[in-house]
């Protein structure tokens, strides 16, 4: 299996007890997972995510693991920065986490790291929510809405795109997006609800990868989620790299 | 005995039927030895729907004695409130009382069920779920409501669902009350939530619960099995806590002295 979303890096508004590049190899070797899609936590809060990401690529580099660069659109160098991380880290992905940047992801700021990715043919993971929002005490993240996530994805049907951290209640309204663009892809991470044998619930299923959410969300609730409850519906999807 | 559910629901505005079949699969497929089950359906239940839901949950358990318990929803509101109980525990073989959404918990009306929740010494388990950035539902209580009731029965067993929701929060404001309990149950999945709540109340204080069917079980599962905690803590919250709260015998407060 493969984590199509996990994290290293401490949070910064509460203690992590493992949040290492070793741990997260750790609990990955732990569950059976092979490699993951990693993203740093600091390049999310940091100004020049470059630092961070430089950090992140000496780290898992020699390695499995892919490198998912968080690249905030709101700063006018983005540009700049991204093509740096392309050509100095050899990354496998663009991470965008609007909520915590302050821009809406049809917004214009947003196209010209869409053009690059597509250049590079590298997916973009659009992150909902680091955390649950109900739990937030000094940020409050705005939510990517459904209908945002349709408008992106029918606008960039040319882009590899990997929802992160979405909620399964949120899926329905996204079916016919879902189904008719076979490069979105979501992440479980976000799933909350036990499957209840509904035809449309298993359609999420279908679009959905492993991702987990780790260090901030735990490795193992994903995990048995698909080894026991909805094994089925996978069809040894996860055994490779989709992306 | 290794593995007790001690917070799922039947969802009556679901099929029952579906729903009860649903909590015997999960337990067959994760080995659950026993599950303990109240019902809900209406944040403000009027008073036929309390009964419809308690005599539904007294069948549960009845049909399947050894593996379901039930737990005697109760709308401390309702002018019966207090006969509610008296069936539950007495009539209906509820093993606790659960509070949920349409009074607070530290509410005057929960006074004289607090008091022979006591006489019966059986534990209250009371939803509480701070939110940052949603509304809360009808009159949902947080930890600060739970505190007020713990301090003023201290002799009553009470479990603080969902470690209160935003655990910081729930956690700080029950913390050193011998008479409170908390529960993992819930959809917030973060990853830190047991070890805060064991590091801060102890391990003998937190219990494993699901709210399946409104939540997955391998979330909350998955949480206990992979925090960070000795693999002795996480016997006690997966099974010999809820057993030693639910202990009719197990006394907390002057009570016990």
């Amino acid at each position: 299996m493969i984590d199509y979303n996990c994290y290293v890096g401490a949070w910064p508004f509460h203690k992590l007890r493992r949040y290492t590049f070793e741990d997260l190899m750790a609990v990955h070797k732990e569950n059976g997972i092979e490699y993951g899609y990693v993203s740093s936590i600091q390049s999310i809060f940091y100004n020049d995510c470059y630092e961070s990401e430089k950090e992140l690529y000496e780290t898992i580099k020699d390695t499995p693991y892919k490198q998912v660069t968080v690249i905030n659109p709101a700063i006018s160098t983005c540009v700049h920065t991204l093509k740096r991380c392309i050509k100095e880290f050899d990354i496998s992905g663009v991470r965008l986490a609007p909520g915590y940047h302050g821009y809406n992801i049809n917004s214009d700021v947003v196209k010209p790291v869409i053009d690059i990715a597509r250049e590079y043919n590298l997916p973009l993971f659009i992150t909902a929510r680091m955390l649950d929002e109900r739990l937030t005490h000094m940020i409050h993240p705005e939510i990517i809405s459904g209908d945002d996530v349709r408008i992106f994805a029918q606008n960039n049907k040319d882009v590899t795109i990997v929802l992160c951290h979405f909620k399964d209640a949120q899926m329905p309204k996204l079916e016919d997006v879902l189904l008719n663009n076979p490069r979105l892809f979501t992440d479980i991470s976000g799933f909350a609800s036990p499957l209840l044998s509904d035809d449309g619930q298993k359609m999420q299923y279908k679009k959905a990868v492993l991702g987990t959410g780790w260090p901030l969300k735990n490795v193992k609730s994903t995990v048995m989620r698909i080894e026991i409850e909805i094994k089925e519906l996978y069809d040894n999807r996860f055994d490779k790299d989709i992306l | 005995m290794k593995l007790i559910d001690m917070h799922a629901h039947i969802w009556f505005s679901r099929d029952v039927e579906k729903e009860k079949k649903l909590i015997l699969k999960n337990m067959e497929k994760y080995n659950v030895d026993m599950t303990f089950v109240s019902g809900l359906k209406s944040h403000v239940s009027p008073e036929d729907e309390v009964k419809t839901i308690n005599e539904g949950v007294s069948r549960f358990a009845k049909e399947n004695p050894n593996v379901i318990k039930g737990y005697v929803y109760i709308c401390p509101e309702h002018k019966n409130a207090i006969d509610v109980l008296k069936k539950g525990v007495e009539e209906q073989g509820m093993i606790g009382a659960k509070i949920w959404v349409s009074e607070y918990c530290d509410s005057e009306t929960v006074n004289p069920l607090a008091e022979k929740l006591i006489d019966y010494n059986v534990p209250l388990l009371v939803h509480a779920f701070k939110k940052s950035v949603q509304p809360q539902v009808a009159r949902e209580a947080t930890s600060v409501n739970v505190r007020n009731l713990a301090l003023r029965y201290p002799e009553l067993k009470i479990i603080m669902a969902h470690i209160g929701g935003n655990c910081y929060h729930g956690v700080q404001n029950v913390y050193g009350l011998d008479n409170v309990w908390v529960d993992v149950s819930g959809t917030t999945n973060s990853s830190n939530g047991v070890e805060y709540a064991v590091e801060n109340l102890g391990e003998d204080k937190v219990l494993f619960g699901t709210d399946f069917t409104g939540c997955s079980f391998s979330m909350p599962y998955g949480k206990v099995l992979e925090a960070q905690i000795s693999d002795e803590a996480k016997e006690k919250i997966l099974c010999q806590n809820t057993l030693r709260v639910f202990d009719t015998k197990f006394k907390v407060g002057r009570a016990c002295k």
